[in-house]
């Protein structure tokens, strides 16, 4: 039913830098595009708890504990509010949390290429933090000037809360830096993990289809290789500051051009780890999500049942 | 008490040390839940309790290190299974949600009861830290009793699990109200209330689970005591992997 005219109209608002709010009228084209860009933003920051929730019971001091307990639920925390504003946003279509969640364990919506991965040591929980969220906050910050209004405002608390992570991770990096022989191998070993996975995570040089609508729609402003380059440029020295090594020896920045140079990820491996779910703990992952929402089913019955018998009882 | 004696130190120590380790094991136990509960909004709710819980742990080793012990990370860290106090009821590691709100529950009441009798130990640095604690046990207590009555009311299913769960839970209660080497402590400073904890617990839990319709389960008498060092081969396990990093450096920065 979107006609022609009216879509010509929110393009121009939009292209006049206007901003929407969830009571305006939108193409549907946009609110897919929206659907799908938070859908997945707000899983992935869910699944991203695992590989570091498993560490908060290892965590080698108090206050390490008591930070990365604190991160993990500010994650949790980041998918709750991501997931609102999708269920608002999916109303049209009948869906709401229990559907959204369903999704990632039927395979209808995917997550981030880097919670797929292994993360085996305690300073891969370091390196998640300093790089993984210091990754996110490169594409988030470009996500606080997007057309959706509700999406920039959130964003606004999240990339705050995701600054604390990047220092939490940098934090726990920098100890091991400055420790032994054994924890300097522990660090270099997850740096040297990690770097692939984050050349892939700002996706593939030349976007996709609907990649290239969200930049139409302004939803998001930057392509994947400029978000890329900032972060190379972002990281480069602060690896070396640390006195790690970047496990890419073609890596080089481009004297005239200031543009980084770096070997390419494995596209087709991690496409399809992401497509189908098929990393090295992707599987394991799921698992544990179904565990939490299918396993526990049950006990959100059981508080909408309690919440009607004690309505009727007046209480 | 104006002067106190190295004796009545080392008493006091006695008397926290149970308290502290509780609340650190059930901090630690409840972080296993972290992506696990039944939904997003009670993740964050349990994070914040598990947070607040070995928060209070690391208040009371602060309070223990100030009376002679060492340092609040070396006591979580550096310290044999056999050295730590705390009860089977918080040690237990996670089941299913039926079986944590029945065992939170039975822990925060007792927990809240024996804060409250503490208030009267006349030390400065204990009354500040409990000050705090007391303010956010409140909220605790109050979460896990609105889960036992959201269970309890929650259809016949829910019923059945918790009502099973209180059953398994009860089994683990025995060494929850002893005091080990404590209980001679107790009487140094003037804290013999804490000692008969056990009544005014059955009393306050057993109203509550009458007027949700929930029977009263039989209390096992205690295998081993927690409050001695007795914690099987479990804890082992636990503390194996709690400390496994910073075993790699001991003595390092982490």
């Amino acid at each position: 039913m979107d006609d022609v005219q009216r879509v010509n109209d929110f393009k121009a608002r939009i292209g006049a830098g206007e901003k929407i709010e969830s009571t305006d009228w939108m193409p549907k084209e946009y609110r897919d595009l929206l659907i799908k860009q938070i859908h997945m933003h707000g899983i992935s920051e869910i699944m991203g708890a695992y590989p570091e929730k498993e560490w908060v019971g290892k965590a080698p001091t108090i206050r390490r504990k008591l930070a990365l307990n604190a991160k993990v639920q500010d994650e949790i925390g980041h998918g709750q509010m991501l997931l609102r504003l999708a269920e608002d946003l999916s109303r049209p279509y009948g869906r709401g949390r229990e559907a959204l969640m369903d999704d990632v364990l039927e395979g209808r919506v995917k997550f981030h290429n880097v919670f797929h991965l292994e993360a085996p040591t305690w300073a891969d929980a370091g390196v998640i933090g300093f790089m993984v969220d210091g990754g996110a906050i490169i594409t988030q910050a470009m996500l606080l000037d997007s057309s959706y209004a509700p999406y920039a405002r959130m964003l606004k608390r999240i990339v705050a809360e995701e600054s604390f992570h990047m220092q939490h991770g940098e934090s726990v990096v920098l100890a091991l830096a400055e420790g032994s022989e054994a924890q300097r191998a522990m660090l270099q070993g997850a740096i040297t993990r990690w770097w692939p996975a984050m050349m892939y995570f700002f996706g593939p040089r030349m976007m996709g289809p609907s990649s290239q609508k969200m930049m139409d729609y302004k939803i998001r402003t930057m392509t994947n290789e400029q978000l890329r380059q900032k972060f190379i440029n972002r990281y480069v020295p602060r690896i070396q500051a640390l006195g790690m090594a970047i496990p890419d020896p073609a890596l080089y920045q481009d004297a005239a051009t200031r543009t980084w140079h770096y070997t390419d990820p494995d596209w087709e491996w991690f496409t399809a780890v992401v497509h189908h779910n098929s990393g090295p703990m992707s599987q394991a992952r799921l698992s544990l999500r179904r565990e939490a929402h299918r396993g526990q089913q049950w006990v959100r019955e059981a508080a909408i049942e309690a919440g009607r018998v004690l309505q009727e009882r007046g209480a | 008490m104006e002067t106190v004696t190295p004796a009545h130190r080392e008493a006091l120590a006695d008397i926290l040390l149970p308290i502290a380790d509780d609340a650190w094991i059930a901090g630690q136990r409840g972080s296993e839940w972290l992506g696990m509960a039944p939904d997003l909004e009670e993740d964050l709710a349990l994070s914040s309790i598990s947070q607040d819980a070995l928060g209070h742990a690391q208040l009371l080793y602060d309070v223990l290190a100030e009376l002679g012990n060492r340092e609040a990370d070396e006591q979580v860290y550096a310290r044999p299974a056999s050295g730590w106090r705390h009860c089977r009821l918080v040690q237990t590691p996670r089941q299913d949600w039926a079986d944590f709100v029945a065992r939170r529950y039975c822990y925060e009441t007792f927990d809240d009861l024996r804060l409250h009798a503490l208030a009267g130990a006349g030390h400065a640095p204990l009354q500040s830290a409990l000050a705090k604690i007391l303010q956010e046990k409140l909220y605790h207590v109050r979460h896990f009793d609105t889960w036992l009555q959201t269970l309890a009311w929650g259809g016949t299913q829910s019923r059945a699990r918790l009502q099973e769960a209180m059953a398994g839970v009860f089994s683990e209660l025995g060494d929850l109200f002893s005091w080990g080497q404590g209980a001679s402590a107790l009487a140094m400073w003037n804290l013999t209330a804490l000692s008969s904890l056990r009544p005014l617990w059955e009393s306050r839990v057993r109203a509550r689970l009458e007027q949700l319709g929930l029977e009263w389960p039989r209390v096992a008498a205690k295998k081993s005591d927690g409050r001695l060092g007795e914690h099987g081969p479990e804890f082992s396990d636990l503390l194996a992997e709690m400390t496994s990093v910073r075993a790699m450096e001991p003595a390092g920065e982490w």
